[in-house]
């Protein structure tokens, strides 16, 4: 269980965190979602010790990260994959780290193997690519068979079938009965890896919930086609309801299916097409964070770059 | 249940220490400048023995001589305690250190002790084997040598050997401060070669009174043969040992402070 309270984190002018409170729950893998730039990372790095938070506070388990006595048997955390000496074999950086927290050898070995890098496990990290670095991150964090986990961006590099891996290998660990907190500014990604989900822009939370409670904050829209445009509109208008024209479709945003078609079945209206268009939780990210996010790309034009 | 303690750390950073290449390498140097150069000047001072004047000839200290290596080996130290901390901090790796032992101190103290341990037995070794084979390259007819038999000897020997450890520790303060490897290694350079140049550039009166303080003056001072006639006076060897000793704890006691204060 991770537990954030009321946690500011100021860079000079620049709020990377800005009062944030979510609890982290076991049992359940929960993504931590933003746009490049929101504060995941900064967050973690709080919760973690290694940044000073400007007020608030994060505790795991109901203490505090530097009053842990081993704490990689509390906590283990992938933060950056790459942050690792090139120089050292990767079976010795996680001897170094068992060495500190006094886990034994024969550990090393077995998350070695759960990561799948055995054969490797001799060659020099530096020489890794960023999938097998991402792989030796988790195995890091599992060395101590810790109940509370957090990986940072962990499938950024992997392969599909290291992707595929990951997310089974998520929630095998969360129906473990383990906190699993694992960040992404995919959607995509995370609609398929967790449960629940904990959404911030700019350092502040957007929302938080399941898949079906983000599902819903998006509006759905229902297509509506009809050659009878001017009994159609009047309708709209008499329901109060909000509609855009689309090509030769009326789309009408946050009314349920059933209601428009019981209504224009009642009103006479003849009608070529009804359907619901479903909010894919993208989406439902996207128009969360809209108002937050810090670098926006302009859209390309054909043949014009 | 095991818990994370200071010999637990130790053994963390020994093992961190050991495993990467650049050590071997960095300790194979320092050994080899101290040695390689100890016997070089050992030679070429024999070889001009007998050419000196009768001031020279008076001054000779073939302590310092065979010792000389030291002077250059003092780099390579330095590199290897600077590299301890700033290695983290450039890769990134501190984060993983510390997200393993949230006690910057213990981490701190650890590094600082394996430091310390791994440089002095390198260099004590070096300076034995420096001063062993350029008391043989220089004995002949006419040049005295130094046995290890004479108790201020073996002093110079012995902290020649400490001097190396003391400056690496220079090195690993200057990291702590600075975190990262360009800009440490650059400050450790000035500090030996620049500030001295600019000393000497100073009227005799202020480089007289200032020249004795500079860390590559505290290493002459603690690898003489004591009342050696010298161009600049210079404290005896334990005042010396005893500056250097504070220049050191002074600038660990700022990169600790900074590091305990700092985000990473």
């Amino acid at each position: 269980m991770i537990e954030v309270q009321h946690l500011t984190k100021r860079f000079g002018d620049n709020l990377a965190v800005d009062d944030l409170s979510c609890s982290v729950k076991p049992g359940i893998v929960t993504g931590f979602l933003g746009p490049n730039g929101s504060g995941k990372s900064t967050t973690m790095r709080l919760i973690l010790g290694l940044n000073s938070p400007t007020s608030g506070t994060a505790t795991i388990n109901g203490q505090r990260f530097a009053e842990l006595k081993a704490p990689l048997r509390e906590v283990g955390a992938l933060l950056d994959a790459k942050a690792l000496h090139p120089g050292r074999s990767a079976r010795n950086q996680l001897v170094a780290l068992a060495l500190s927290n006094q886990i034994s050898l024969s550990r090393v070995d077995e998350v070695l193997d759960i990561v799948g890098l055995t054969d490797v496990a001799n060659r020099r990290a530096g020489d890794f690519s960023l999938g097998m670095s991402q792989r030796l991150g988790i195995a890091s964090a599992l060395l101590g068979d810790p109940g509370t986990l957090m990986f940072d961006e962990p499938i950024n590099g992997l392969d599909p079938e290291g992707i595929r891996w990951v997310r089974d290998f998520f929630q095998q660990l969360a129906d473990e009965g383990r906190t699993v907190l694992v960040s992404s500014h995919l959607m995509s990604e995370m609609a398929l890896t967790a449960d629940h989900f904990i959404i911030i822009g700019r350092g502040r939370m957007i929302t938080e919930g399941s898949k079906e409670e983000l599902a819903q904050s998006g509006t759905g829209s229902v297509h509506v086609r009809t050659p009878l445009h001017q009994a159609f509109k009047q309708l709209v208008v008499e329901k109060q309801w909000e509609m855009r024209e689309e090509a030769d479709a009326f789309v009408i945003e946050g009314v349920p299916v059933a209601e428009i078609g019981d209504l224009t079945f009642a009103a006479g209206i003849p009608l070529h097409e009804l359907s619901a268009r479903e909010v894919s939780l993208e989406d439902a990210f996207m128009a969360l964070t809209a108002g937050s996010v810090e670098y926006t790309g302009r859209r390309m034009r054909k043949g014009k770059l | 249940m095991p818990r994370v303690s200071i010999m637990s750390v130790i053994r963390s950073e020994f093992l961190k220490l050991r495993t990467l290449r650049s050590t071997w390498l960095s300790f194979a140097i320092t050994a080899a400048l101290t040695i390689g150069f100890g016997a070089l000047i050992s030679y070429l001072t024999k070889m001009q023995f007998p050419k000196m004047s009768f001031i020279e000839k008076a001054t000779f200290d073939p302590i310092a001589i065979s010792l000389v290596g030291t002077l250059f080996a003092q780099f390579a130290v330095g590199v290897i305690g600077a590299l301890m901390i700033t290695s983290e901090f450039v890769s990134g790796s501190i984060r993983t250190t510390l997200a393993a032992v949230p006690s910057r101190m213990r981490v701190l103290v650890a590094k600082a002790a394996v430091l310390k341990f791994s440089v002095l037995i390198v260099g004590l070794a070096s300076a034995f084997a420096a001063f062993l084979l350029g008391q043989l390259i220089m004995s002949g007819p006419g040049i005295p040598t130094a046995t290890l038999a004479d108790a201020n000897t073996l002093r110079a020997v012995l902290l020649a050997g400490l001097y190396l450890m003391l400056l690496s520790l220079l090195g690993f303060g200057l990291g702590l401060i600075i975190r990262q490897t360009a800009g440490t290694i650059s400050a450790f350079v000035s500090i030996l070669l620049v500030l001295p140049l600019i000393t000497f550039l100073l009227p005799a009166a202020w480089r007289d009174a200032i020249a004795k303080f500079l860390p590559s003056s505290l290493g002459r001072s603690m690898m003489s043969a004591p009342g050696s006639i010298t161009d600049i006076p210079l404290f005896g060897p334990w005042v010396a040992t005893g500056v250097l000793v504070g220049y050191v704890v002074l600038l660990i006691g700022i990169g600790a402070f900074l590091f305990e204060r700092r985000d990473v």
